[in-house]
């Protein structure tokens, strides 16, 4: 387990370390020049990180090991192959919260309490942390049997695209109706985009339940396509 | 001679699917959008919108596409192998790649041009592009050829090259120094600016990115490329981007202190001397009566102390019926405010005056009415303004009306006289523009003809359009540019402002923020609230209005969705109100 953790992070870190300084450089640099107001800039990091981390994190882990002919030779190792699975989940679970940690704690120390409370960033990261964990679940399943990382990508950024579209409709029908529905529990972005809407229709405590029973749905609907893949090569 | 043509044929034959592909895209496309614009009408194309906004991107597709094609693997080796120079080689496959380029680009523009109408509205400019873009899509070509010559990977080379053409894009709308570059500026057909920068920069890039490919091709340099270059090149690419635009306009602006309001007040006016000064205020109440729901306007005054490093509000004093627009308050008499008023005679369209004078010295305030009935006339709501001097008062209507002030809290009528000030033949306004356009070149100010005020006092009481003159300078904002005026002719009737300079904002500034209208100027100063309509919050920009043209020397970004009011003091410094909150920000660094 430890020896594949160790594989994982030295192959790993690089994007963890381009994550990371992505959102902490645009975080820092926004909030120093201050051309907008904190919260809004603060919003600006975490939409681009459910828009980049999820991707980032999800197409490099299964599908760049088949494009470079690794994953056979991977399988073939006397390791149960739902261990390589939840080393790579679990790398692919710090891919995506780190880079939010290092932003979020970037802009604690530039800007904190200054216009928005540090409790208030806190609570805005934890919810971006939310649906990027959401998404990479998504994209993480939808991908493992593909074969290479640039068709991972186009399937990750597609599955972004349909969860943006979803989300949209929503936001247009709550305007519409002037009602919130019951569906926005289903869409990753509840926690950022409907969350001040719908959070008394569907009680933060019962989304967070609800994507938790999705990602361990899919997480293990993967798992499985992964071990029969592993079964039929032996 | 028989070894140039075969590279050129072999050349043509490889690139002539791109330039099948490229015509589909920039004439084909829009001669069927033509079509289908309908029948009856005259038939016209847009491909210019095309070529504008996607030729660079087909300048570094066909880059990287004519290189990696050839300088990869095995074929490489073949090429190599041919007695023929790889520089001759490539040099063949670099001019047949730009012809198709600009081939491809410029003929549906040439077309478009003989098509269309002289007087049609192009979405983009075809003759300014056919003018100046070879240039852009000469340098995009060359240096994505290069980048291919060097990683010899199309993917990777792509991505890069696309990095590359946003920073060329991009970096000059937000980099001052290198505007000259920036295409907004290039597409500017009324601009009388040299491009001479442009043309100079363009050459040598495109230069460059060929000396680098015929170089990497002789000495068959090439750069081993993975993910994490192109990873960090991109982010790269973009961090620069970012950095250039924010700190461009970055917030300089101090923030001193911060009192909040009641969260419901709305700042209407502020009125200070940087030392004492009255804050104007409203608020709404939602009530309901006979089960309908109804909105009721509160209006409140505060005194108002600016401090050093702080800014203390006075008790809030509930006024009714008080027009804030129409007041009059004077630093050497902080506690008195004078306002007119209109009242409505019932069952009638007319109305008379009604001074009121508010007291906010003792404690409590008071307030003193005096009404006129005598002179009720239909038109008093509408010219009716209120300025002081020295120990005068006027009102301004139908009628002159002149108020002693020995007694400050008790205004005594002196006189009633027929007054009129009314606009020039054929105008319908009291300031006349020249042209009559939103880029005036003179402005002529009609000034009340008030007896016993000089002309300057008239000019500074004239405030028909805000702002009122800060000195000799009189500075607009319109759309999204600034412009300033310095006072040319002062006379007993009329003022006149010759233009003197104009800001364009960037792109990047535009993005950050709108102009709002609200705006205030002081001390050769001038302060513009800006919106964000993205963002949902707002900002100030200030300028200096001293020299030849404005320039921007300070920005500060709020929280408040919107700003209210501005009130410039007389050290440089501001107060600024949003909704339910009071800013005092410092002075800008540079004067």
């Amino acid at each position: 387990m430890r020896s594949l953790l160790w594989k994982e992070w030295h192959e790993q870190r690089w994007k963890l370390a381009f994550g990371s300084l992505i959102l902490a450089a645009f975080a820092l640099i926004g909030l120093h020049a201050r051309v907008v107001a904190d919260h809004v800039l603060l919003e600006w990091v975490c939409v681009l990180a459910t828009l980049l981390l999820p991707v980032l994190a999800s197409t490099g882990l299964l599908p760049a090991e088949r494009s470079d002919g690794t994953l056979p030779t991977l399988l073939a190792l006397p390791v149960n192959p739902l261990r390589i699975f939840l080393v790579k989940s679990l790398v692919g679970i710090l891919l995506c919260g780190a880079p939010l940690i290092v932003a979020g704690a970037v802009s604690v120390a530039a800007a904190g309490g200054r216009e928005v409370s540090v409790v208030g960033m806190i609570d805005l990261h934890v919810r971006a942390l939310a649906v990027t964990l959401s998404l990479f679940f998504w994209m993480f399943a939808l991908t493992v049997r593909l074969p290479s990382e640039t068709r991972a990508a186009m399937i990750a950024v597609g599955i972004l695209i349909a969860w943006l579209i979803v989300t949209a409709g929503l936001v247009e029908a709550w305007r519409m109706n002037q009602a919130p529905s019951w569906f926005w529990a289903l869409t990753p972005f509840v926690f950022i985009v409907g969350f001040r809407w719908v959070s008394w229709v569907v009680p933060l405590p019962v989304s967070f339940a609800i994507h938790i029973f999705i990602s361990l749905a899919l997480w293990f609907w993967a798992a499985r396509q992964l071990t029969s893949e592993a079964e039929g090569r032996s | 001679m028989k070894q140039l043509t075969s590279l050129l044929w072999k050349e043509w034959f490889e690139i002539r699917l791109f330039v099948a592909i490229g015509l589909f895209v920039f004439l084909g496309l829009p001669l069927i959008g033509g079509m289908e614009a309908g029948w009856g009408r005259r038939f016209e194309i847009q491909a210019s919108l095309w070529v504008f906004m996607l030729g660079g991107l087909l300048a570094s597709v066909i880059g990287v596409g004519v290189v990696v094609r050839d300088l990869n693997g095995r074929l490489e080796e073949f090429w190599r192998s041919r007695p023929v120079s790889s520089e001759r080689w490539l040099f063949v496959k670099y001019v047949v790649g730009l012809a198709a380029v600009i081939a491809v680009l410029s003929i549906p523009l040439i077309v478009q041009i003989l098509i269309n109408r002289p007087t049609s509205y192009d979405v983009e400019d075809a003759p300014t592009i056919l003018k100046w873009h070879p240039l852009l899509w000469a340098a995009f070509y060359s240096l994505s050829f290069a980048i291919a010559s060097l990683l010899r990977r199309g993917a990777h080379a792509a991505m890069l090259s696309i990095a590359v053409m946003l920073l060329i894009y991009f970096l000059p709308t937000v980099l001052p120094p290198i505007h000259f570059l920036s295409l907004s500026q290039i597409m500017d057909k009324y601009s009388k600016t040299s491009h001479l920068g442009f043309v100079v920069v363009m050459i040598v890039l495109s230069a460059t990115g060929l000396a680098i490919s015929l170089a990497a091709a002789r000495n068959d340099w090439r750069i081993e490329s993975d993910r994490k270059l192109i990873y960090w090149s991109i982010g790269g690419a973009l961090l620069i981007l970012f950095s250039s635009a924010a700190f461009q306009i970055a917030t300089n602006l101090p923030l001193i202190a911060q009192v909040d309001l009641p969260a419901n007040d709305y700042v209407d006016l502020i009125q200070s001397d940087g030392v004492n000064g009255v804050l104007w205020s409203h608020s709404f109440e939602i009530t309901m009566i006979n089960q309908e729901r109804w909105s009721i306007t509160h209006q409140f005054v505060r005194k108002l102390h600016v401090g050093a490093t702080s800014v203390e509000l006075g008790p809030a004093t509930e006024v009714k019926s008080f027009s804030w627009w129409r007041s009059a308050w004077q630093p050497e008499h902080p506690d008195i405010i004078y306002a007119a008023e209109a009242i409505g005679v019932a069952d009638s369209e007319s109305s008379f005056p009604q001074l009121k004078t508010i007291n906010l010295g003792n404690g409590a305030a008071t307030l003193d009415e005096q009404s006129f009935p005598e002179l009720a006339a239909t038109h008093w709501p509408f010219d009716m303004r209120i300025f002081v001097a020295k120990d005068r008062l006027y009102l301004l209507g139908p009628k002159v009306m002149t108020f002693d002030l020995a007694d400050r809290s008790k205004p005594r009528l002196l006189s009633i006289e027929p007054f009129a000030w009314t606009p020039p033949p054929g105008q319908s306004s009291r300031l006349v523009t020249q042209p009559n356009d939103s880029d005036y070149e003179i402005m002529t100010q009609i000034l009340p003809p008030v007896p016993g005020i000089s002309p300057r006092q008239r000019l500074e009481s004239s405030n028909v359009w805000a702002p009122q003159p800060d000195g000799d300078i009189l500075t607009l904002s319109y759309r999204d540019y600034v412009t300033t005026y310095r006072l040319d002719q002062l006379t007993d009737t009329s003022a006149t402002f010759r233009k003197i300079g104009r800001y364009d904002p960037s792109q990047v500034e535009k993005m950050f923020g709108r102009l709002s209208g609200r705006n205030a100027a002081l001390g050769g100063l001038y302060f513009e609230a800006g919106f964000n309509d993205a963002g949902g919050s707002s900002s100030v920009t200030v300028f200096d209005v001293t020299g030849p043209r404005p320039r921007p020397v300070g920005h500060f970004a709020f929280a408040d969705t919107f700003l209210h009011e501005l009130c410039p003091l007389p050290d440089g410094r501001l107060l600024a109100a949003g909704k339910g909150r009071l800013y005092l920000l410092g002075p800008p660094p540079r004067k």
